[in-house]
């Protein structure tokens, strides 16, 4: 827990350095390209696009919301695979950054979450317009929203931390993790209501795959207008284990990094 | 003895582990289960050893040394990069570095995004990046290049820009590798100018060069380390005399 304090504490202290690190980030990676920031939404358009294709018109399943219900869990799911997927190569990629200046380098595990987040935040923008053209239910409980994105972007970052130090000392780790993320994406209600999981395992489910409560929660206050239930407490347990034992690893190694990476 | 150091040094160790299997994968670990070769037998190796030296405030200390005598190790220890695995080193003060000359640049931002980022990256404020704007970009005589993107520039460019980024967001301590042959001929006789500016304000310079003349022009101090050790420290005349001689 006193990692966890020292480093939100020294990533405060160094707000400037958070804002350019995104920044610059950005302008890398969407300023050459013709599209620019259109990429950040075209990107899960098109992902749900295919499995609109495959799901509604090949399988004819899913229902009339279900271009909604599925955009609103992939969005999600897009931003803990960016982040997650950036952070287990952040420090070898910075390594030359890493042995030239001394900061806090868990600024730089935030900076893939602060990006995922931006991308998700545009993702969202497009998802508004369709929850009106395919009829879905608002209610107060959008109100809910914010709280969500902050437990996912803490959850983000706790995992950020572990395979980012995970990564710099079994590199193979990056190709499992890629598969992982994959099979995440089948293992939990994205594609698919969490209520086609038979009844009996639907307990079990829920306590064991964190995805399974944040994902459902997506879709009830979105699309469906009903409140998160209380198994979102799972992902509060996931999301506050994730960040202690994360900032407690990354604290423990992060003065050898210059030297092991 | 009423000068406070600003650095210090007390027997100052700093090691390397050579893991046979740093880059670790799954091959490599089927090995130590395969061989029962445990990480055990990983060996160390002594880049800085049992080093004695301080440094007072306002000083310029050259560092002598071959290639791969820990001169770079000894940097990066006083940037607070590595930690001692033996012995102590105190720093009193704030510490910028000259190492990012060329390596730290982004390719594809401007100029003037890099100069805020390398700002920001080695802890200085936006605020004070502003006000120390201009004057980086008139010394690296870029003009109006400083809105292009970095991959357009010269090397000579690029390095004109760093030295220009480095003696402008400076601190109580500054460490400076190499860096002093810059640009073309009118560019280096400037940057010379500038590092005796330097050198004559209350600045301490760390200054590593494998070059005995440039640290006989700048220096009044000297520390010349050999395979990690210390071989001699004192004034650079002295030390010197010692280093040629060998």
């Amino acid at each position: 827990m006193k990692d966890l304090f020292q480093l939100i504490q020294s990533l405060f202290s160094r707000k400037d350095l958070a804002k350019f690190l995104m920044k610059s980030d950005l302008k890398v990676r969407y300023k050459n390209k013709a599209l620019g920031f259109l990429w950040a939404v075209l990107d899960p358009f098109f992902m749900m696009l295919i499995y609109i294709i495959l799901v509604s018109f090949v399988f004819k399943r899913g229902g009339e919301q279900y271009p909604i219900l599925l955009f609103s869990a992939l969005l999600s799911y897009r931003w803990f695979t960016f982040s997650t997927g950036n952070n287990v190569t952040v420090l070898v990629k910075n390594s030359k950054l890493l042995q030239t200046v001394k900061f806090p380098f868990a600024i730089l595990v935030f900076n893939e979450v602060n990006i995922g987040l931006f991308n998700f935040l545009l993702g969202l923008l497009v998802l508004a317009p369709m929850l009106f053209i395919f009829n879905a239910t608002f209610s107060l409980h959008l109100l809910w929203l914010p709280l969500i994105i902050l437990a996912q972007y803490l959850f983000t970052t706790g995992i950020g931390l572990l395979v980012s130090v995970a990564g710099l000392y079994f590199r193979d780790l990056q190709h499992i993790l890629m598969f992982l993320l994959r099979i995440i994406l089948y293992l939990s209600p994205a594609l698919y209501e969490l209520s086609l999981i038979p009844e009996k395992f639907q307990k079990i489910y829920l306590y064991l795959n964190p995805f399974a409560s944040l994902f459902d929660t997506y879709k009830n206050i979105l699309v469906k207008g009903q409140a998160p239930n209380g198994y979102f407490l799972v992902f509060i347990g996931f999301t506050f284990v994730s960040l202690v034992w994360g900032s407690y690893y990354f604290t423990k190694k992060e003065n050898n990094f210059a030297k092991d990476v | 003895m009423s000068k406070k150091s600003i650095i210090q040094a007390n027997n100052l160790g700093i090691k390397y582990k050579i893991s046979k299997f740093k880059r670790s994968s799954v091959k490599d670990l089927l090995k130590v289960v395969g061989t029962r070769n445990s990480l055990k037998s990983d060996s160390e190796f002594w880049a800085l050893k049992n080093l004695n030296f301080s440094v007072e405030p306002g000083d310029i200390l050259g560092v002598l040394g071959k290639n791969g005598s820990g001169k770079s190790t000894l940097l990066r220890t006083i940037a607070g990069i590595y930690l001692p695995d033996e012995g102590s080193l105190t720093v009193n003060g704030t510490v910028s570095s000259m190492l990012t000359l060329s390596s730290g640049f982004k390719e594809d931002l401007s100029g003037v995004e890099n100069i805020y980022l390398i700002g920001v990256i080695t802890g200085f404020t936006e605020k004070e990046i502003k006000s120390k704007f201009e004057e980086i970009v008139n010394f690296s005589e870029l003009g109006d290049f400083i809105y292009q993107p970095v991959k357009s520039y010269s090397s000579g460019m690029k390095a004109r820009l760093g030295f220009s980024i480095a003696t402008s967001l400076k601190r109580d301590i500054m460490l400076v590798d190499e860096i002093l042959g810059v640009g073309d001929f009118k560019f280096r006789e400037k940057s010379r100018k500038k590092m005796i500016e330097l050198i004559n304000s209350d600045i301490t310079v760390i200054l590593v060069s494998h070059d005995a003349e440039t640290i006989r022009e700048y220096s009044n101090k000297c520390i010349w380390i050999h395979e990690g050790e210390l071989k001699a420290a004192g004034n650079t005349e002295e030390v010197m005399t010692q280093y040629m001689n060998s």
